[in-house]
C-alpha cells in the first residue's frame, strides 16, 4: 500500500509540471500591401479574438523583410507572394504553405519606366530593377514576353522596394517593376509611367498568407479562425470604406484616396471566392507553377522542386461566416 | 476517527510526521527562497534584454539616422517574439520616429494610444535617464533610455532628444525561468522528498519495525501464545530491548511453567473464572476432583451455579462476589457435584486478580478425607468412651503434672475415689501409689512428658481405705510433642496376675532347680561315675599283671571290659550334652583321610574278626593323601557307624568306601559309605534314625545295646563338618550309611603312578570270598592296574595259561591263603621255576587270625617274589605291596608287606615297659591311643578330662601321662598344674602333651606349664614309642634341668588335701554325748566353700580385685581351719595376685583351687564317713 501510495503522489506531481502553458499567439509577419492591410483592419477590429484565436501582426517594411523573419523562426507565417513562398520552402528549414489568398493583383504591380521607353518593347537591353526575390522577374517575365522579348534581353537590377523611386530617379535603373503602395509613389513622379501592371495578366499574380505546415498541422482550428476572421475584414472593408480605409490607409502610412486606389488594384478574396483556386490543379497550383518556373529561368530559385504541398485548403471554410 | 486518533497516537506517526513536516518546511522554504530568485533572476534577464535593444537601436540611429533604414531595423528587433514594441521618438515635442507599428510612426508621443510611451517618453526626455517598469499583470515590462547620439554627425540630425521605449513580454523569459526554477524547486522538492523517505525508512528499519515487532510479541503474549518472542534484529538499542524483553517473556515462560506445573502437580485444585460464572481454566486436581473432562472446561459447562447445590448457591454467589469486590473472604465449605452425581465437600478459597474484579482465581481442597476423619474422629471418640466406660482397665486423662482431668469409673474405683474428689482438681495420679512407688511413678510421669510414651510399668496403688493394689500402668502423650501435652495413662489392674506370676515363678523355680538338679546330677553322676571307672580299669590292669589263675584272669578281663564299655556310654552322654550346649566344635589339622579311615578299619578289626565278619576297605586313587579337617571326628563318626555295622551284622563283610563327592578347588567334599550285610532297617525306622535316644527299635536296644546317641552325635559332626548324612537299607539285606564331610585341601603332589599301571600289570586274584577279591580288584583298578578274578583255583590256572598264550601273561597272582587245590610248590614244579609263569609275583591273602604268624615263609617256597597282605587289606598296604614288586631289591631287605601291625598284645615287641595315663576326651582318639600304646607295649588307662586325670594320678603311680591339651573341664595345662603340685619335689611323673596345634608356640606353652614334651596330633606310632623310650625308660632321669617346674617353688609339704590331724585335734574338742564340732565345722565349710569359690569366679570376671582378695582371704582362712593346707596356700596366691593386680595368674590360681576343692571336699566327706 505504500508504494502505491508514492505512485500517487509523483503522478499528481507530474501531472501539475506538465501543465500546458495558454497557446501563444500566431505571429504573422505582414509587409505593406493594400490587401494585407485588411489583415490589419481585422487586427484593430478586434476579429481574430473575437473568432478566439490570438493573431499578431508583425509589421516589416517589405516581404524580404517578413520572409526572413520567418525563416529566422521569428513568426509563425507570413503575407508574401508566391515568390516568397518558393524561396522559403528553397532556402529554409521551414515549410510554409498557403492557406489564404488575400487578392489577385490586378494592376497594383506595375511595371514602370521613364521615357523614353513607353512600351514593354522598349525596354531590350535596359536595366530593369526589381526586387528579385519577390514577383518582379515574373512581372518583367510577362511583360517581355508580351513584347515578344525575353529576360535575356534586359538586365535585371536587384533593388529594394521602397527604394525603386530613387532608383530610377537617380538613372540606376531604367524600369522598374514596383508593387502598390511603393508603386503609387514611383508613379507620382511624372517622368515616370506604367508600361506594364498586373493588371494585364488577370488572375496570375496573387498575395497569399502563408503558415508554417507545423503550425497549421498543429492548430488547424487556429488557421481557421483566422481565415474566418479574414472573411469578416473583408466584408468589413467591402461595408464600411470609409472607416476601414483610414485604419488602413494609416497603417500605410498613405493618404486614404491613395491607399482607395491602391486597394482598387486588387482583387480581395473572401475564402468562398478561392476555393476553387486551391482544388488540386487549380489556379493556385498553376500559379504557383508558373511562377517557380519563371523564377528558375531567371535563377532566382535552383534546386529541388518545392511546388507540391505549397497550399492547403484546411483552413478554408466550407461555409462563408456572416456577421 | 477513532482509527485516525489512534494511529496519529501511534509511535509510527510521532515520528513519521515530524519527518515530513521537516521535509515540507524544507521544501516550502526552498519554494520560497526559489520564488524570491526567480523574481530577481526575472527582472535582471528582462532588464538586461530591453537594455540591450535599446543599445542596438541607438547604433542603428547612430549609424543610419532616421529613415526608412532605421524604421526596417526597428522592425527586425521588434520581430522577436519577446518584444512588443520599440518606439523610437526625438525632438521637441518628442515625435515617433520609428516603431514597429507603421500607424504610429509621425505621430506625436502624446498621440500614442498607448498612454505609457507618452509617459516614459516624457520621463526620459524630462531626467535623461534611463528607466524601466514591470507590469506584473500584463507581463510586460517597459524600458526607456535616453538616445545617446553624437551630435555633430548628419546621420543623426532629427533625433535630437530622442529616447527609445520597449516593451517587453515577459512570458517567455518567465516561462524559461520558471522551467529551470521549477527543476530546481522540483530537485530540492524531490531531495527533501528523499530526504524525508530516507529518514523514515531508516526510522522505521531500525525502530519502527524492530518496536513494532516487540508489540507484537507483546500482543501475540498477551494473546496467550507463549511462543512469542521478539526478534532481535540488531545488537544496538532496539536490538538490547528485544533481547532484555525475550528474557523477559522466557523469565515469564519459566514463571508461567512454575505456575503451570506447580498447579497441575499440586493435589489441590486450582481454578480460575472470568467474568462470568463459568470457569474458565482449572487443574487436573480439580477435574479428578469433580470427575470432569477438559472438554466441559473448555466447552464453559462448568457454571459454578450448576456445580453446587441450590442450597449453596446464594452462599457460594455472596463469597464470589465479595472475593471479586476484593474484599478478603475466608475459605469457606461448601459441595461440589462429581460427575457421577456424588457430592464432594470441598473447601474453597477465592481470590481476585484485578481491580475490577472480573477475573477471580482459587483452590479448592477436597474436603472428604477431613470430614471422613472428622467421622472417624468421633466414633474413635465414642469408642474411646465406651472402653472408658468399659469398667476393665482404668484410664486418665492427666495434664503434664500429672493431676487428673478425667478418668473412668474402674480408674475411680481402683483409687477408691468419687467424682466429687475428681473435681476438686487435687487429684494427681503420681500421688495415687505406695510411697516406695512415687519415685517411679514421677520419673514414668516425666519419661511421658518428655519422650512421649513409656513402656507398661508395674506400680502399687494406693488406695483408700485398702490395702495395696499392683497396677500395670502405660501412658502416652496426647496431642502433639509439647511437653506440657496432656496424657493418657492406662491402669490395669494386675493383682490376679501377680497372684499366677508369683504362682508361676515358685513353679520355674522348682523347675529350674529339678532340671539344674539334673544337670548337676549328670555332671556329678558322668564324673563320679568316670571316677571310680578310671579307678576299676586302671586297679583291673594292675590286677591282670599280677599272677593270676585262668579264672581270676577272666573275671579280672570281664571287669575290665564292662569298665571300658561303661566309659564308652559314658562319653557318648558327654557328647552329646556337649553337643545340646552347642559347645561341640571341630578342629582343623592336617592329616591323611586314608589313614584315619584305615585307622578305623584296625581299630575294629577285631571284634569284626570276632564276629567272623570280612572288612573291606576301599579308598578312590582321587582322594588326597593330605588334607585339612578332624581327624579325630572323622573317626568317631566312622566308628560309629563302622561299630553299628559291625554290631548289626551277624554274618557276611562290613565294608566302607571313600571316594571324591566334589571338587571344589580349595576344598573338596568327601563322601563315605559304610555297607553292610545286616539286618537292615524298616523304612519306618529310617525317619527317626539320626533322632537322639532312637534306635530302630526298643527290641533292638535289648538285643544290641547302646545308648542311641551315636547317630545323633554322628549327624551333627557331620554337619559340622558341612556334610550330609543319610542311609538306605533293604530290610534282610543290609544298610549302607554314608556321609559326606567338607575337608580343605592341602598342598601335597600327585600320588606317583605305580609301576604296576605303568608298565601295564596284569594281577589276578582268586579268592573264593568273590567280595574280597571285588574289593582288591576295584581298589587295584582304581590305580589303573588291571586285576581278574577268579574263585578257584583250577580256573586261575586256566587263566594264567591262556593269559601266557595271549602274549599278556599276569605279573601278580594274589591267592587266598589256604585256597583249595593252591599248592605253590607243585606249582613252581609244574611251571618250572624258570618259566615265564614261574616268575609271576606271588601275594597270598591272609587271614585276619595270621596277621601276626605269617605262617610259611616265602623263602621257602623259593618263590621269585613273594608277599603276604593279611585280611583286612588295606589300600595302603596293597599300594605298598604294588611297589614292593616292582622293587625286588627294596622288597628283598624291607619286605614291608608281609605282615600288618596289630593291636594284638601278644605282638607287642617286647617287655612290659610300664603304665600310662592316657587324658583323652576324644574316644575314637582315646582308642586309637590306647592301641598304639598296647602295640608299644605299654599297659595304659584312659580318662576323659584333665581332673579325671589328676585323681587317677593320685590312685596309681603311672610311669608317665600322655595328655591331651584341649579337654572339657579341667584341661590339660590346669591338669598338669594341679599335678605338679600334688607331687611336691619329690616326685615328678613325666607329662607329654598331646595337641592338635602344630605350632612352636604350643609347644612352649605346654612346656611352660610343667609338661615334659609334646606330640603333634595325629600321633604316629614312631615318634610316641621314640617319646616313651625317652621318658618311661628312665623314670629316674623324669626331670630335665631345663624344664622349669611351675610348682617347685610352692610345693606342699603333704600330697593330702587335708591335714588329718587337724581334724583329729578338732575332734578332741567335742563334749561327750554332744554334737561333733567338727562335723559342723565340715558341715559349713562344705557348703560355704563352693559359694565363696563362685565368689572368686564372678570377682575374677568382674576384674573386681578387691572383692577377689576379700574372698580368696576368708577361703583360705575357712581352709586353713580344717587343715586344707593345699587349698589355703592357693588361696593365699590367689589373694597375692590380687593385691599385685596379676589377674591372669590369679585366673591359673582359681581354677586349681576349684579342683583342690573338689579334692577337700572328698577328703572331708570320707572323714566323716570313716568316723
Amino acid at each position: 500500500m505504500a508504494h502505491v501510495r508514492w505512485a500517487k503522489l509523483f503522478a499528481i506531481l507530474a501531472v501539475v509540471g506538465c501543465v500546458e502553458n495558454p497557446r501563444p499567439p500566431i505571429r504573422i509577419g505582414i509587409a505593406p500591401w493594400p490587401a494585407f492591410e485588411v489583415l490589419y483592419l481585422a487586427q484593430e477590429r478586434e476579429l481574430f479574438a473575437s473568432e478566439g484565436v490570438d493573431v499578431r501582426l508583425v509589421e516589416y517594411s517589405s516581404l524580404g523583410d517578413a520572409r526572413r523573419a520567418y525563416e529566422r523562426g521569428d513568426v509563425d507565417g507570413m503575407t508574401c507572394t508566391l515568390a516568397e513562398l518558393l524561396r522559403a520552402r528553397e532556402r529554409g528549414q521551414r515549410r510554409p504553405v498557403a492557406i489564404l489568398m488575400t487578392d489577385v493583383s490586378n494592376g497594383a504591380d506595375a511595371l514602370i519606366a521613364r521615357a523614353p521607353i513607353a512600351s514593354p518593347r522598349d525596354l531590350a537591353g535596359r536595366r530593369v530593377g526589381v526586387d528579385v526575390s519577390s514577383i518582379g522577374p515574373l512581372l518583367v517575365s510577362r511583360a517581355l514576353d508580351s513584347a515578344g522579348l525575353a529576360l535575356r534581353h534586359v538586365t535585371l537590377v536587384a533593388i529594394d522596394a521602397g527604394d525603386a523611386r530613387r532608383a530610377l530617379a537617380e538613372g540606376r535603373v531604367e524600369a522598374v517593376a514596383s508593387p502598390a503602395p511603393e508603386s503609387l509613389e514611383v508613379l507620382r513622379d511624372e517622368a515616370s509611367h506604367a508600361i506594364f501592371s498586373s493588371a494585364e495578366l488577370p488572375g496570375e499574380i496573387v498575395r497569399i498568407v502563408a503558415l508554417d505546415d507545423e503550425i497549421l498541422a498543429r492548430r488547424t482550428s487556429d488557421a481557421t479562425a483566422l481565415v474566418r476572421a479574414w472573411d469578416r475584414a473583408v466584408r468589413l472593408a467591402v461595408e464600411h470604406p470609409a472607416e476601414s480605409d483610414a485604419i488602413m490607409a494609416g497603417r500605410e502610412r498613405t493618404s486614404v484616396e491613395d491607399f482607395r486606389d491602391a486597394l482598387d488594384g486588387c482583387r480581395l478574396l473572401s475564402s468562398r471566392e478561392q476555393r476553387p483556386s486551391f482544388a488540386p490543379g487549380g489556379a493556385l497550383q498553376r500559379a504557383i507553377r508558373d511562377t517557380d518556373r519563371i523564377l528558375r529561368a531567371a535563377d532566382r530559385i535552383r534546386g529541388d522542386d518545392h511546388t507540391a504541398g505549397c497550399i492547403s485548403d484546411a483552413a478554408l471554410p466550407w461555409t462563408e461566416v456572416r456577421d | 476517527l477513532t482509527k485516525i486518533a489512534s494511529a496519529l497516537r501511534s509511535l509510527q506517526a510521532k515520528v513519521a510526521l515530524p519527518i515530513a513536516l521537516l521535509g515540507m518546511a524544507v521544501a516550502g522554504t526552498a519554494v520560497v527562497f526559489t520564488q524570491g530568485l526567480f523574481a530577481d533572476r526575472l527582472e535582471e534577464q528582462v532588464r538586461l534584454r530591453a537594455e540591450g535593444l535599446c543599445n542596438t537601436v541607438n547604433d542603428c540611429c547612430e549609424i543610419t539616422g532616421r529613415g526608412p533604414a532605421l524604421v526596417r531595423l526597428v522592425h527586425f528587433l521588434a520581430g522577436d517574439r519577446d518584444v512588443e514594441r520599440i518606439v523610437v521618438t526625438a525632438g521637441d515635442p518628442p515625435q515617433v520616429v520609428a516603431c514597429n507599428r507603421n500607424s504610429w510612426i509621425g505621430l506625436r508621443a502624446s498621440e500614442v494610444p498607448d498612454r505609457g510611451v507618452a509617459e516614459h517618453v516624457s520621463e526620459s526626455q524630462r531626467t535623461r535617464a534611463t528607466g524601466f517598469h514591470f507590469h506584473e499583470a500584463r507581463r510586460s515590462f517597459d524600458y526607456y533610455a535616453p538616445l545617446r547620439l553624437d551630435d555633430d554627425r548628419t546621420e543623426t540630425a532629427g533625433l535630437e532628444n530622442g529616447t527609445v521605449y520597449v516593451a517587453l513580454e515577459t512570458t517567455a523569459i518567465r516561462a524559461q525561468l520558471s522551467g529551470s526554477m521549477t527543476q530546481s524547486t522540483c530537485l530540492i522538492a524531490a531531495a527533501a522528498l528523499l530526504f524525508t523517505l530516507l529518514a523514515y525508512a531508516l526510522l522505521r528499519q531500525f525502530i519502527l519495525a524492530p518496536v513494532g515487532d516487540i508489540c507484537r510479541a507483546m500482543d501475540r503474549r498477551a494473546a496467550g501464545d507463549a511462543t512469542a518472542s521478539a526478534p532481535v534484529h540488531a545488537p544496538d538499542e532496539i536490538g538490547a530491548l528485544a533481547g532484555t524483553f525475550n528474557r523477559m517473556l522466557a523469565a515469564l515462560r519459566r514463571s508461567e511453567a512454575r505456575f503451570q506445573r506447580l498447579a497441575e502437580s499440586n493435589v489441590i485444585g486450582v481454578f480460575s473464572m472470568e467474568g462470568d460464572d463459568a470457569i474458565s481454566e482449572a487443574n487436573q486436581a480439580f477435574l479428578e476432583m469433580l470427575g470432569r473432562t477438559r472438554d466441559e472446561l473448555a466447552g464453559g459447562r462448568l457454571e459454578w451455579s450448576r456445580l453446587v447445590p441450590a442450597d449453596r448457591r446464594a452462599a457460594d454467589e455472596a463469597a464470589l462476589q465479595r472475593a471479586r469486590r476484593g474484599e478478603r473472604s475466608a475459605p469457606w465449605e461448601t459441595t461440589f457435584f462429581h460427575a457421577s452425581g456424588k457430592r464432594v465437600p470441598v473447601l474453597v478459597g477465592v481470590a481476585s486478580v484485578d481491580a475490577d474484579g472480573r477475573d477471580v482465581v482459587g483452590v479448592v481442597l477436597d474436603d472428604t478425607q477431613r470430614k471422613e476423619a472428622e467421622l472417624r474422629l468421633r466414633e474413635s471418640e465414642t469408642r474411646f468412651r465406651v472402653l472408658m466406660d468399659s469398667g476393665i482397665v482404668g484410664i486418665i486423662l492427666t495434664d503434664a503434672t500429672g493431676r487428673v482431668t478425667e478418668a473412668n469409673d474402674a480408674f475411680l474405683s481402683m483409687v477408691g475415689c468419687t467424682r466429687a474428689d475428681l473435681a476438686t482438681d487435687r487429684l494427681n495420679w503420681r500421688q495415687l501409689v505406695s510411697p516406695g512407688c512415687r519415685d517411679v511413678a514421677a520419673a514414668a510421669g516425666d519419661k511421658i512428658a518428655v519422650e512421649g510414651s513409656i513402656a507398661p510399668l508395674e506400680l502399687e496403688l494406693m488406695p483408700a481405705k485398702r490395702d495395696p493394689m499392683p497396677v500395670l500402668v502405660c501412658g502416652a502423650r496426647i496431642g502433639g510433642k509439647d511437653r506440657g501435652s496432656p496424657s493418657i495413662v492406662i491402669v490395669l489392674d494386675i493383682a490376679e496376675r501377680k497372684k499366677m506370676e508369683v504362682e508361676l515363678q515358685r513353679a520355674t523355680r522348682a523347675a529350674e532347680g529339678a532340671n539344674r538338679a539334673k544337670s548337676e546330677f549328670l555332671a556329678s553322676m558322668s564324673h563320679e561315675i568316670r571316677t571310680p571307672m578310671n579307678g576299676v580299669i586302671g586297679m583291673t590292669g594292675l590286677l591282670l599283671e599280677s599272677n593270676l589263675d585262668r579264672e581270676q584272669r577272666e573275671y579280672a578281663e570281664t571287669v575290665r571290659s564292662c569298665g571300658e564299655a561303661l566309659l564308652t556310654i559314658l562319653n557318648d552322654i558327654l557328647d552329646f550334652s556337649k553337643i545340646e550346649a552347642g559347645r561341640l566344635a571341630v578342629e582343623t589339622v592336617e592329616f591323611d583321610v586314608r589313614s584315619a579311615v584305615e585307622d578305623v578299619v584296625d581299630l575294629l578289626a577285631p571284634i569284626a574278626h570276632g564276629k567272623g565278619l570280612d572288612l573291606f576297605c576301599f579308598v578312590d586313587a582321587e582322594v588326597p593323601r593330605a588334607m585339612a579337617g578332624d581327624p579325630g571326628r572323622l573317626r568317631q563318626i566312622l566308628t560309629n557307624l563302622f561299630g553299628n555295622a559291625i554290631k548289626f551284622t551277624a554274618s557276611g563283610h562290613v565294608a566302607v568306601r571313600t571316594m571324591v563327592a566334589e571338587d571344589r578347588g580349595d576344598g573338596l567334599l568327601l563322601r563315605f559309605e559304610v555297607s553292610d550285610t545286616g539286618i537292615g532297617i524298616s523304612p519306618s525306622a529310617l525317619e527317626r534314625l539320626f533322632h537322639p535316644f532312637s534306635q530302630a527299635d526298643m527290641s533292638t536296644t535289648r538285643r544290641f545295646g547302646g545308648t542311641g546317641l551315636g547317630l545323633a552325635i554322628s549327624k551333627r559332626l557331620v554337619e559340622l563338618m558341612g556334610g550330609e548324612i543319610g542311609v538306605r537299607s533293604i530290610p534282610g539285606k543290609g544298610s549302607t550309611f554314608w556321609f559326606t564331610a567338607r575337608l580343605g585341601r592341602r598342598a601335597c603332589g600327585p600320588e606317583p603312578q605305580l609301576a604296576a599301571a605303568r608298565e601295564r600289570w596284569r594281577v589276578l586274584c582268586v579268592d573264593p570270598s568273590e567280595p574280597a577279591a571285588s574289593f582288591i580288584r576295584e581298589q587295584a583298578e582304581a590305580w589303573n592296574v588291571e586285576t581278574d578274578l577268579a574263585e578257584t583255583w583250577e580256573e586261575a590256572l586256566d587263566r594264567l595259561w591262556k593269559a601266557k598264550e595271549d602274549g599278556r601273561p599276569y605279573r601278580v597272582l594274589m591267592v587266598a591263603k589256604g585256597l583249595s587245590g593252591f599248592d605253590p610248590g607243585a606249582f613252581l614244579e609244574s611251571t618250572g621255576r624258570k618259566s615265564e609263569i614261574g616268575r609271576i609275583a606271588l601275594v597270598v591273602l591272609a587271614p585276619y587270625a595270621d596277621r601276626a604268624t605269617p605262617g610259611r615263609d616265602g623263602d621257602d617256597l623259593a618263590w621269585p617274589a613273594f608277599a603276604q597282605l593279611a585280611k583286612p587289606v588295606k589300600p595302603s598296604h596293597l599300594r605298598e605291596c604294588f611297589e614292593a614288586l616292582a622293587e625286588p631289591a627294596r622288597f628283598r631287605s624291607r619286605r614291608p608287606a608281609r605282615t600288618s601291625d596289630s593291636g594284638e598284645p601278644a605282638a607287642a615287641e617286647g617287655a612290659l615297659h610300664g603304665r600310662i595315663l592316657l587324658a583323652e576326651d576324644n574316644p575314637v582318639n582315646q582308642r586309637l591311643a590306647l592301641a598304639q600304646l598296647a602295640k608299644l607295649g605299654y599297659h595304659a588307662d584312659a580318662v576323659a578330662n584333665g581332673q579325671e586325670a589328676v585323681e587317677a594320678l593320685l590312685r596309681i603311680p603311672y610311669d608317665a601321662v600322655l595328655m591331651d591339651c584341649q579337654m572339657p573341664e579341667v584341661d590339660g595345662f590346669w591338669a598338669t598344674a594341679l599335678m605338679r603340685q600334688r607331687e611336691g619335689a619329690a616326685k615328678r611323673t613325666p607329662i607329654i602333651a598331646m595337641t592338635a596345634n602344630a605350632m612352636q608356640g604350643d609347644r612352649d606353652r605346654c612346656l611352660a606349664a610343667g609338661m615334659d614334651d609334646y606330640l603333634a596330633k595325629p600321633v604316629k606310632l614312631d615318634e610316641l614309642r621314640s617319646v616313651l623310650e625317652r621318658w618311661v625308660k628312665r623314670p629316674a632321669d623324669a626331670a630335665p634341668a631345663d624344664v622349669a617346674d611351675p610348682a617347685a617353688g610352692s610345693a606342699s609339704e603333704a600330697l593330702d588335701p587335708v591335714d588329718v590331724s587337724v581334724l583329729e585335734a578338732l575332734s578332741q574338742l567335742d563334749d561327750p554325748g554332744g554334737p561333733s564340732l567338727r562335723d559342723e565345722l565340715i558341715d559349713i565349710f562344705l557348703r560355704d566353700a563352693p559359694l565363696k569359690h563362685a565368689a572368686l569366679r564372678e570377682a575374677l570376671a568382674a576384674g573386681d580385685r578387691a572383692a577377689l582378695e576379700r574372698v580368696a582371704h576368708a577361703l583360705k582362712g575357712a581352709s586353713g581351719n580344717l587343715g586344707a593346707r593345699p587349698l589355703a596356700q592357693l588361696c593365699a596366691r590367689i589373694e597375692a595376685s590380687a593385691r599385685a593386680g596379676e589377674l591372669a595368674r590369679a585366673a591359673a590360681e582359681v581354677a586349681l583351687a576349684e579342683a583342690e576343692l573338689a579334692r577337700v571336699r572328698i577328703a572331708l566327706e570320707g572323714s566323716r564317713e570313716s568316723d
